[in-house]
């Protein structure tokens, strides 16, 4: 009995062994044993990780330098997604994969593989809790990061630990500060564009009135994908249109197979800054728009290796209002890390540039700084950190210059703007109620997107109705009629101003020369050129000033408008088109909008608008004179048509006289069929000939 | 009787011998006699209409009176009440009547105060040359110069208002003119004396809860919180139903940001007055406050459906629907706003409407 007893217990105990081994015999190991029936499914599955491997301990040698690895980290999760496919059941595997994702643009899935891993197995490598701690703070979950970082730092051995003693630190730092951080959420909508897709959308540049948007992305395009399936970066544009970016364009004249890389749009969105690698390393560049088309990009900066251009990376860069300085990002610099620099022009015209200086200890640190902004207010720079106080990855934060060209001490955007996931870059519109940066936050489309920040401003106070019966005898209520008034917030007070550069009679589009005169010191404040192709031009200006603009072009009337943008008006948007009078001798105008009927010569009704513009400009260049010519095709005789062209041209004339013009400063001539513009073949090239010009004979 | 006696005994007796006196005499008892039946009439008339009058038939009770009048043409009760049926309605004619009761005795004043109470309404300057009628009839008549206040108060000139009560109370202490005069230094910004004066009202009478609320919104004014909740409580007690003093409390708890029991005291307003506008809004401005906005937007729904022209509530509606998103909601209400005279909606539009 004593033995049967005996041997009940024992084979009780050796049921208990066994259950307990089937609960935690989940983590498969890569063994021959446990694929038998695949050998060389295992084989293969092996050589990726083995590839992979490699590849993961370059990553993370680079980041414990303070470098971006995303790329080299990208491919390794290539690699272990084959051998993941074979045996999912891995917990190194699923930690391989979880900690490599924290990495990339997709850091979202990071926290189901590192915590997969650990429902496999509890025997980790003992930098699991180090990873796994920055799982959960992108989660969101700050306090269990904090207190899983501080275990890591209790128990890791101190050859572990050691590389990652500074991340640790920081990272704690960041999950105490995080609900300080938290506490100050803004009226801020952030919303995630149409424009994004599964693919990275990245580094939005904004032109100041808000409908000129230029972004980077490695969606598919016209060259092959690598052997990792991830195309080469490309520069994109889109218009607003009914108040979205929808269309979406690649800037095909930049675009090449290498990576291509938007940084800065200027503030008229007339200048493009990208970067791009040359002999191994990366220098800003500046592309100028000519009418439609984008020029070849030039160095920005100086000569390679000179004025702010290093033997290292200069890449995301912005310009500033004056247009003296770009800032940009460069581990150029003394850390050798990626910080804010900037350099001054010292001669334009010979791209001549300064050596580029820090943007001061305030705003760099010894981790990475990733995008530059300057606002157009010229006082306010937002730029992405690593440093500082984040609430984890890259953050955005706001400085403001002072007196003495100093920036000040940074301060975090606070949530929505940024979060526990990588938010960088910004770029906005004058008056800064939009904003678009970029961010591989979870709940995106996939990888970096691009977000449209929208501020509210100031809370609006609601204003709630007290009323009292003030006379005995007055049953009614008298209501207290005050309307409860919103805190004053020092708003920019910025003026965008623009419009398009027009003729006068043609509307045609003008390259005309705009300077900008502060009229109170008589000095020029800006000047530049309105786009060709399209005649627009674009600038903001500060309010609390009076503004003269001229406006000239070659064989045009000079142009010159005033406006008092006094303070305290707070953002405003001035729309002007500028029509600009031809005045230049032997100027040849078609006047398309003058009617006859066929075979008549009386002036149609519908012509007056415009022969009213050419009275008007008549009437403004009291020298001008001009010679005003009909013209036919060749249907009919060529003595009729001759005739039927004086007469024509005889009546506008007579229009012009019975406006004021005075008779002697015009002349009327019939050149019938004498002189076509076009073949009178087609009902097309009939039409086009058949036409009133005017000629300017003097001015 | 003796007359009478005598009548009968002469009828019996040889009638060609009446003397011319005696005759005269006879044909005026008659007379008397006639027009004592016909003030009857007119008097019954009369006793008829303001039954109806008290059942408050003022049609029917209007043609009694008329008769009554038709009848004795110097009937001043009836004109008296025939003016009451004529007010509403006619106030023209209740005017009419009233003049010509005091023209039938100029000794009564009180026609005059009724012609001024009507005028009042549509004319206030003729009501103001009415009163001023009055005190030239006698300077001793507080309640024409209180009444002269009360115009002046309305037309917002406050000091004017001020000495007209002040004079009223030189003549008559009371507790309604003390209030009057209270709200006019309120006006002034003049917040001791106006303290001083709503406490010498409540001194006099302790019953009249308006003057609580008054007082409570002064010290709210002022700041002086606890002060102004407790008067608002004080007035609350005289009257359980008075919406406006559990509405300002509310409005000066949502200032405070005492969010729960704001609304407490909102919704006893309501319930005291279902129909008060002010009180939804405020209910809203709550919710708003307490991030609630979709309640928010309901209340302020139920303000604008009990007064369509609530520019305030369609200001507040306006953020509270900015806060859901619902742009074009937010900015079709600030439009509507802007369109009631609210300057802040324009700015509102001018920054996020484009």
């Amino acid at each position: 009995m004593i033995v049967n007893n005996r041997y009940r217990k024992s084979l009780l105990l050796a049921c208990l062994l066994f259950l307990t081994s089937i609960t935690f015999s989940q983590d498969i190991a890569f063994k021959n044993a446990n694929f038998k029936e695949d050998k060389q499914g295992l084989k293969l599955a092996k050589g990726n990780m083995e590839i992979a491997d490699e590849l993961r301990d370059k990553g993370v040698e680079k980041i414990l330098e303070m470098q971006d690895a995303n790329v080299i980290f990208g491919q390794a999760i290539f690699n272990y997604n084959k051998a993941q496919s074979f045996n999912p059941n891995n917990a190194e595997l699923n930690y391989k994969i979880g900690s490599s994702y924290l990495f990339t643009n997709q850091k979202e899935k990071a926290y189901f593989y590192l915590l997969r891993a650990k429902e496999l197995t509890t025997d980790l490598p003992s930098d699991f809790l180090f990873y796994y701690a920055m799982a959960l703070q992108l989660q969101g979950d700050y306090l269990q990061a904090g207190e899983q970082f501080e275990q890591f730092k209790l128990t890791a051995k101190k050859k572990v630990y050691e590389p990652y003693e500074v991340f640790t630190k920081k990272y704690i730092r960041e999950c105490l500060g995080a609900n300080e951080i938290l506490a100050n959420s803004n009226r801020i909508w952030v919303d995630n564009l149409p424009i994004n897709t599964i693919y990275d959308e990245w580094s939005p540049c904004l032109s100041a009135d808000g409908e000129l948007l230029i972004f980077t992305s490695n969606q598919p395009n016209e060259n092959q994908a690598n052997e990792f399936g991830v195309y080469d970066q490309d520069i994109y544009s889109s218009n607003l249109s009914a108040r979205k970016f929808s269309e979406v364009l690649p800037i095909s004249e930049l675009n090449t197979e290498n990576d291509d890389v938007s940084g800065g749009l200027s503030y008229d969105g007339q200048r493009l800054l990208i970067f791009k690698q040359e002999d191994g390393n990366s220098d800003v560049f500046e592309s100028k728009l000519n009418g439609l088309k984008w020029s070849a990009a030039s160095r920005k900066m100086g000569e390679k290796l000179r004025g702010g251009n290093t033997d290292g990376n200069e890449t995301f860069a912005s310009f500033d209002p004056p247009d003296v300085k770009i800032y940009y990002i460069t581990d150029g610099g003394y850390s050798g890390n990626k910080n804010i620099y900037f350099s001054g022009v010292m001669n334009r015209e010979r791209n001549l540039w300064g050596k580029g200086q820090s943007a001061g200890h305030e705003i760099n640190t010894k981790f990475q700084e990733g995008s530059v902004y300057i606002h157009p207010d010229g006082k306010t720079m937002y730029f992405s950190s690593q440093g500082h106080n984040t609430l984890g990855g890259y953050d955005i934060f706001v400085s403001y210059v002072d007196d003495l060209g100093h920036w000040g001490e940074p301060i975090n955007l606070g949530y929505p703007i940024n979060t526990s996931y990588d938010d960088l870059f910004y770029s906005a519109t004058a008056s800064g109620k939009y904003a678009y940066i970029a961010s591989n936050r979870a709940g995106g489309k996939g990888g970096l997107d691009i977000y449209k920040v929208t501020y509210w401003g100031a809370d609006k106070p609601m204003s709630a109705d007290v009323q009292d019966q003030l006379i005995a005898s007055i049953a009614k209520p008298v209501s207290d009629n005050a309307i409860a008034k919103p805190i004053v917030v020092e708003e920019k007070s910025l003026t965008v101003f623009k419009g398009k550069v027009l003729d006068a009679i043609t509307k045609k589009p003008i390259k005309a020369a705009i300077e900008i005169i502060l009229n109170k010191t008589g000095k020029i404040y800006t000047s530049f050129y309105s786009n060709s192709a399209t005649g627009k031009f674009l600038l903001s200006l500060p309010a609390g000033a009076n503004y003269g603009i001229s406006v000239a072009a070659d064989g045009y009337l000079f142009h010159s408008e005033n406006f008092d943008l006094p303070k305290g008006d707070g953002f405003n948007s001035v729309n002007k088109d500028i029509e600009l009078k031809n005045i230049k001798v032997g100027s040849n105008i078609t006047l398309r909008n003058v009617f006859f009927n066929t075979g008549k010569w009386k002036v149609k009704a519908d012509s007056y608008s415009e022969l009213e513009r050419l009275v008007s400009l008549l009437d403004d260049v009291p020298t001008l004179k001009i010679e005003i010519s009909g013209h036919t095709d060749n249907v009919g005789s060529e003595s009729f048509n001759e005739l039927l062209s004086q007469r024509r041209a005889d009546a506008v004339v007579n229009y012009l006289v019975g406006k004021g013009v005075d008779k002697k400063r015009l002349s009327a001539k019939g050149y019938g069929q004498s002189k076509p513009v076009d073949s009178n073949e087609t009902a097309e090239g009939r039409a086009a000939n058949r036409r009133t010009e005017f000629e300017i004979i003097k001015n | 009787m003796f007359l009478l006696c005598n009548n009968v005994n002469s009828q019996t007796a040889d009638t060609t011998n009446v003397s011319a006196s005696e005759q005269y005499f006879s044909d005026s008892i008659a007379l008397l006699n006639e027009k004592n039946e016909h003030l009857k009439v007119s008097r019954d008339a009369y006793n008829a209409g303001l039954l109806l009058l008290k059942n408050k038939n003022y049609i029917e009770a209007i043609n009694h009176f008329t008769n009554a009048i038709t009848i004795d043409s110097i009937f001043l009760e009836a004109y008296l009440s025939r003016a009451k049926c004529y007010e509403g309605p006619n106030d023209e004619l209740a005017i009419a009547d009233y003049l010509k009761a005091f023209e039938l005795d100029s000794s009564k004043i009180s026609p005059l105060y009724s012609v001024a109470a009507l005028q009042f309404k549509s004319d206030k300057e003729s009501a103001k040359q009415t009163y001023n009628s009055i005190i030239s009839l006698n300077d001793a008549e507080y309640k024409a110069f209180s009444q002269l206040g009360v115009v002046a108060f309305l037309a917002n000139d406050y000091q004017e208002a001020e000495q007209l009560f002040t004079k009223s109370l030189a003549i008559n202490t009371n507790a309604y003119t003390l209030n009057d005069r209270g709200s006019c230094y309120r006006k002034l910004e003049q917040f001791d004396s106006s303290i001083k004066d709503y406490l010498a009202a409540i001194a006099l009478n302790t019953d009249l809860a308006f003057v609580y609320n008054n007082l409570a919104s002064v010290y709210a004014k002022q700041g002086v919180t606890e002060k102004a909740l407790s008067y608002y409580d004080l007035a609350i007690s005289k009257d359980v139903n008075y919406a406006l003093a559990y509405n300002n409390k509310a409005s000066l708890l949502l200032k405070n940001k005492e969010y729960d029991k704001a609304n407490s005291a909102i919704e006893k307003a309501l319930i005291a007055n279902p129909g008060y506008a002010p009180a939804y809004n405020n209910k809203g401005v709550i919710k708003h406050k307490m991030k609630k906005y979709i309640e928010a937007i309901a209340n302020f729904d139920k303000a604008i459906q009990l007064d369509n022209n609530y520019a305030k509530s369609y200001l507040n509606r306006g953020i509270s629907k900015q806060m859901t998103r619902d742009e074009a909601g937010a900015c079709s209400d600030w439009n509507k706003a802007k369109e009631l005279g609210i300057m802040m909606a324009k700015k509102y539009l001018a920054n996020d409407c484009e």
